[in-house]
């Protein structure tokens, strides 16, 4: 795995007491939070931005393409298999990253994908790509 | 209008479902819900056959949709329709029939007239002596009853209930949250676990969400078997849970000699989390970062490979009988008889610092088969 030394700037609005008290659920507010900073790293990162949700049955999925792909179906988009972590390290993020990436590329079979892990107290994103079987 | 436009207003009417049902408003996120799956429905019709991938995508999203909304007819129907169609991609093929095995364990739980807990953990055993469908009782006897000890020890930690070093958990717990074994489609040997629910309306602390409690048990697992110690001590603060909870954790995990796999899912997860024979070295580097005591120079670790003979919780003691000969073990410190229990009369390691000739104090047990 290689960890891009370039940082990122994150400009976000301070929540007050009612945003807070809104995402008092530690699971729902991570989760969340991930899927933001993820969303926006891919964007940076690899130029692909959310084209379209879908239904798991516990959650949805999050589908991302490059920028200016027409969203007519989903054809070439790649599942983003988001994760975050709110306690831990680098190593936890890393670790992390391998088991998302072990998870997908079970799950995936002939559907592209990427794995993202978000580390909120190391403040850092860990993003890997997980083949494409066609 | 096209797959797009409709797939569009699915996935708004799908976004307002869940907050719905983040807010508790049942009713309002199962009519979303079901709206928005009869339009994914309708997305689904318009796509062409050539459009695989969207087609995989948009045909589980559908099943999911209605099956959040409770019409397991309809989401079974499609389910079963798509997964014969030889164009739908493997991915696809592999989420509608986790799918239909959370339709048929919900429609299983309807019939049962009895209230559960939504949530459930489906639970793989894989490898070793294992077969599709069949496995040695011994080992499900085993894994089900540590799985058990697992749901009342995340209720009790969920509910603020004191740490218990001995005996069951209170009869009041195990009546209104009986852990119920559902029968799952065969694939390795599967079976699922749900909680019933409980009677007593506030038998829950108010801040208590108790859907939670199979997603608490899944992150407790995955974060025993990690390899940094942080996230479990995130979530579990307590140190007697955690060492109890990498305790029961490490019975589940393989040894490689009877099944080499054990997986677990909340209800149609495709993606589990898993404990392999590796898991085992990441639980022990969790459990022998903080010695159990300090020991003095000349105190020497000893390994003990044998039988659990007898153990004496209150007395804190234990017997392993080593090729024949039995040695007695002190100091069983937080060990606990959910932990220790099961292992009686099996093969297990005991780790043990002599203190003196004829004195061992303990420090682990693990079983070894």
């Amino acid at each position: 795995m290689q960890w891009s030394q370039k940082p990122r700037l994150v400009e976000f609005q301070r929540p007050d007491v009612r945003v807070l008290n809104a995402w008092a659920n530690n699971i729902d507010t991570t989760e969340s939070g991930a899927y933001g900073v993820c969303l926006a790293a891919v964007e940076v990162e690899e130029q692909l931005v959310a084209v379209r949700r879908a239904e798991t049955l516990t959650g949805a999925d999050w589908y991302v393409a490059p920028i200016g792909t027409e969203p007519d179906d989903l054809e070439s988009c790649f599942r983003l298999e988001v994760s975050g972590l709110d306690a831990g390290g680098r190593a936890e993020v890393a670790a992390r990253l391998r088991q998302k990436v072990e998870q997908t590329r079970r799950g995936a079979s002939n559907l592209p994908a990427i794995a993202s892990v978000v580390g909120f107290k190391e403040k850092s994103v860990a993003i890997q790509k997980v083949g494409d079987g066609g | 209008m096209t797959w797009a436009q409709l797939h569009a207003d699915s996935e708004r009417l799908a976004i307002e479902a869940q907050l719905a049902a983040r807010a508790r408003d049942m009713a309002r996120a199962i009519d979303l819900y079901k709206r928005a799956g009869d339009l994914e429905r309708q997305a689904l019709d318009q796509l062409d056959v050539s459009k695989t991938r969207t087609r995989g995508i948009t045909a589980v999203s559908a099943v999911a949709l209605w099956f959040k909304a409770g019409e397991y007819a309809l989401a079974e129907q499609l389910a079963h329709s798509m997964l014969a169609d030889p164009h739908i991609p493997d991915f696809a093929r592999e989420d509608l029939r986790s799918l239909v095995q959370g339709i048929w364990t919900e429609s299983s739980k309807q019939k049962a007239g009895v209230a559960f807990v939504p949530g459930q953990v489906l639970v793989s055993v894989k490898g070793g002596e294992v077969v599709t469908g069949g496995a040695p009782l011994d080992l499900i006897v085993d894994n089900v009853q540590t799985i058990q000890a697992m749901f009342y020890r995340t209720i009790e930690y969920v509910n603020g209930v004191s740490h218990r070093r001995v005996g069951r958990p209170t009869k009041e717990l195990q009546e209104s949250c009986r852990p119920w074994l559902f029968q799952s489609a065969p694939g390795s040997y599967q079976f699922s676990v749900a909680i019933q629910k409980p009677a007593q309306p506030d038998f829950f602390k108010p801040a208590i969400e108790p859907e939670r409690i199979a997603q608490h048990f899944l992150e407790i697992v995955s974060a025993s078997s990690g390899e940094g110690t942080s996230v479990l001590e995130k979530l579990v603060p307590d140190e007697n849970y955690r060492s109890t909870f990498l305790k029961l954790t490490r019975n589940l995990a393989p040894t490689g000699k009877t099944f080499d796999r054990i997986e677990f899912r909340g209800s149609g997860e495709t993606r589990p989390v898993a404990l392999g024979v590796e898991s085992r070295v990441n639980i022990n580097q969790q459990l022998r970062k903080k010695p159990p005591f300090p020991t003095t120079v000349g105190e020497v670790l000893e390994e003990f490979r044998g039988t659990l003979r007898a153990v004496h919780l209150d007395k804190d003691w234990l017997e392993v009988v080593v090729d024949s000969v039995s040695v007695h073990v002190e100091g069983l410190q937080d060990t606990v008889d959910d932990v220790i229990g099961p292992m009686v009369n099996r093969a297990v390691i005991v780790r043990a610092v002599r203190v003196s000739i004829k004195m061992l104090k303990f420090v682990d047990i693990e079983l070894s088969d």
